[in-house]
Parts: C-alpha cells; structure tokens; sequence
C-alpha cells in the first residue's frame, strides 16, 4: 500500500533517503537519484508517496546527515522529540549492511499526517481523473 | 547515451557478438523517426549502444545492457548481474542515441523486468513490468511541436490496473498524472471502464484482451487521430491547427491506486510525419 506523506521536503528527503542505499559517492551521473515519488496536492502541498513495505539496502557507508538536515527544523519547534535524529542515526548505524523497510522508520508524526490514496482524494487533495465514456465519435 | 565510462562485461560481450547480418526490425521506416525504444532488441542497424540501464536489488548496483549479435537484449548476462534478486529498469535507452531516453530515476518507480532472478517476459521477451505506480519520460524540454504525428507501442494492460497509460500524445495541455485534451495510444481507465484512447475526458473504446501482448498505432493527420488496435479503429477529429507536445511522449504510466494484474511494456516508436502508408508495416515490424 502506498501512503501520502506531506513533506515541503519531498524531493531532497527522498533524495536524502535513496542516499541511506546509494551514497552519492559511489553514485554515477546517470544512476537513480530518489527513493520515493512524490505529488503536489490541489492546494499546492507535496506529499512523498511511500510504499509501506518498500526495502532499501542500507549501505556500509550511509549517512545521515541530509535527513537530520531536514528533520531538525521539526525539532527544534517541538513538532518532533529531541532524539530522533539520534535515534535515527543508531538506527541506520545498526543496519548497515541489511535491508530496512524505510516506512518503518518515519517518525510517528509523519505516520498520523499521512494518508491513503482514499483519503486523499476524500479529503480534496486529488482528483479522480475525469474520463468518461466517448458518447460522441 | 550514456556517458562513455568504463568497460563492463556487458560492452565486452557486445562487442564480441556484434556482427554484419543483422537487420533491424525498423531500417526500413526510418523517414520521420523521431523515438524508438525498446527493451527486449535492437531495433535499427544503425543503433550500437546499450537498450537498457538496469538497478540490481541486491545492492542497488546499477549497468547498462546490450544486444546480442541476434539484436536480443543479452539476457544471459542481466540474469547474471541480477543473481537471485530483482531488476529494476532504470532507463530505456532511444535507440536514435539522441538522448532522448525514457528514465526514470526514483527508485520506487521503476519498472521490473527481472524478479527473484527470473525474467519478466511479454511475447516470450523481456519486458518493463509494473509494480506499483510507475512511470517514465523523456526528458524536459525535449517537445516537439506540430500537429502531424504517428505513434506506434507493443504493450500489455492487466485486467486490475487503474490508470495507465503506453504511450500518448499530448495536445496543448500536460499534467503529469492526467492529461487534458489529449489522446493516448492505449489507456486503461477503471475497472469498469474499457481499453481504449482518451481526449479531452472522452474515451474510445477498442477491443483488447487483458494481460496480452497488443501493437497499437495512433496518427494524427493533421485533423484527426486515428487509434487503431488490432482490427479496431476509432477516430477523432481535431483541428488541424492543434499542436502535438511530444515532451513525454512515450511515457509508460500507471498511476495509483494500482491492483491486480500488472501491465507491460516492451518497445515503442514515434514519428514527427503522417506514417498511414506504412503503418500496417510498422505495426508488423513491432510484433516479434
């Protein structure tokens, strides 16, 4: 299953977390840069669209830093605990090397914001494609 | 094309099998050819780079694959890089090496074509298979502009796939999950709805079994668009001023929510000409 998670970060966050597998060192110029896609709203908002069950490598040589980049300013405004980007790093910290579901590890605020494709769409955030059957030829 | 880099064992093999007899599928229709790509063979003479990049799961390791002397994609060896695990198809590679390749460079959405080291195959060839909701494009700014064009694909859409969508041209406006006011070669709508081309929020509907292999060409005269699948045709009138943004082009597409079956997509071509006269060939050139 795929959920919506609003992030005004969605690109570099998703580029920050395809860097958790493929570090960009070790990238070439033409390889996969992202993790997740990601959409923009009716109301202009981005939300990266993860899939639940998604597995990365975790690389031996993963940083953490541009996810803590854009985790910190959560922190600092209290919207998330004081240790997650601690927790975070000694949790990647301890899966080098192994396969990590990467929705798993979001934290819980960024679990509860997130949304179905459903409730998106009952929520007005996106719109059923309009296509109706041609009744003229 | 890929930047020149280092030689893999793919460019070795390449190299060793290439050879003068073969004869791509296309030679003969190359006047107006503006996109052709294709994940399972070469399909111009002319063509002696790569078909695809491929990301492996195991590491997330990333190769180009070639042909074979055959023009086959050199399955041997994408099976070896893959070992047991997954293949993800990170570009489809224009065989008119324009750069004007389909990628797509977020990992999630990329189409598989080898899973638990077994090749997804459609026609008995190696396919792009979906998974999820899966894209590729060409690149920005890569538009053509004109209101004469012929658009040719070999796919296949399953039964539970939403929203997808082969290859289209785009009149005027682009959005990238919904086009508006525009004509697909193939789209599968809903599930209660049948396959067939969009315009403008309309939607014809032609014949196509689910989960099988179909060449479909859609030209556009300069006043109407013809959707031809199989036997089935259906056509709608355009003005003749409209204009073709061939941007994304040869986009493969499902958008979400995806279910059930999966769809394929194996090779595709594009014109900037009215290809009528050649079209029944074309289309018989795209069926292995």
């Amino acid at each position: 299953m795929i959920r919506f998670v609003p992030s005004s970060a969605a690109a570099p966050l998703s580029q920050a977390l395809w860097g958790l597998s493929r570090p960009p060192h070790v990238r070439g110029e033409n390889d996969t840069r992202y993790l997740f896609g990601w959409i923009t709203d009716s109301k202009g908002d981005r939300w990266l669209m993860v899939p639940t069950d998604y597995r990365i490598n975790v690389h031996a040589e993963a940083e953490m830093g541009g996810i803590a980049d854009i985790l910190q300013p959560w922190i600092d405004q209290g919207h998330l605990p004081a240790d997650t980007n601690t927790n975070l790093a000694a949790l990647v910290e301890s899966l080098r090397g192994q396969r990590l579901v990467v929705y798993d590890a979001f934290p819980d605020l960024f679990k509860q914001m997130s949304k179905t494709h459903d409730e998106m769409i009952a929520a007005g955030l996106l719109a059923e494609p309009d296509m109706k059957p041609k009744t003229t030829p | 094309m890929p930047a020149a880099n280092s030689l893999s064992l793919s460019n070795v093999a390449f190299l060793a099998n290439a050879g003068p007899s073969f004869v791509g599928p296309l030679d003969d229709y190359t006047t107006g050819l503006a996109r052709a790509w294709s994940v399972p063979r070469r399909l111009l003479t002319s063509y002696e780079g790569p078909l695809i990049r491929v990301r492996r799961s195991l590491d997330d390791e990333e190769e180009d694959f070639y042909p074979l002397a055959s023009g086959g994609l050199d399955t041997s060896l994408l099976l070896d890089f893959c070992g047991g695990g997954d293949g993800f198809i990170v570009t489809i590679y224009s065989q008119l090496a324009d750069g004007l390749d389909l990628t797509q460079a977020t990992a999630a959405a990329q189409r598989r074509i080898v899973s638990s080291g077994v090749l997804e195959t459609l026609d008995g060839l190696p396919t792009a298979r979906a998974t999820g909701a899966q894209g590729y494009a060409t690149p920005a700014g890569s538009t053509y502009t004109g209101n004469v064009a012929s658009a040719f694909v070999r796919a296949s859409i399953g039964s539970g796939t939403a929203y997808s969508r082969a290859l289209s041209f785009t009149l005027g406006i682009f959005d990238d999950d919904y086009i508006s006011g525009s004509w697909a070669v193939i789209t599968r709508v809903a599930s209660s709805q049948a396959i067939g081309g969009e315009s403008g929020g309309a939607l014809a509907t032609l014949a196509i079994t689910y989960d099988q292999s179909f060449v479909a060409s859609s030209i556009l005269d300069g006043a109407n668009n013809t959707l031809r699948v199989g036997a089935a045709s259906d056509v709608v009138a355009f003005s003749a001023a409209i204009s073709v943004n061939i941007a994304l082009l040869g986009m493969i597409k499902v958008t979400s929510p995806f279910s059930g079956d999966p769809d394929c997509w194996s090779e595709g071509a594009v014109y900037h000409t009215d290809k009528t006269a050649d079209e029944a060939a074309i289309r018989a050139a795209l069926t292995p």
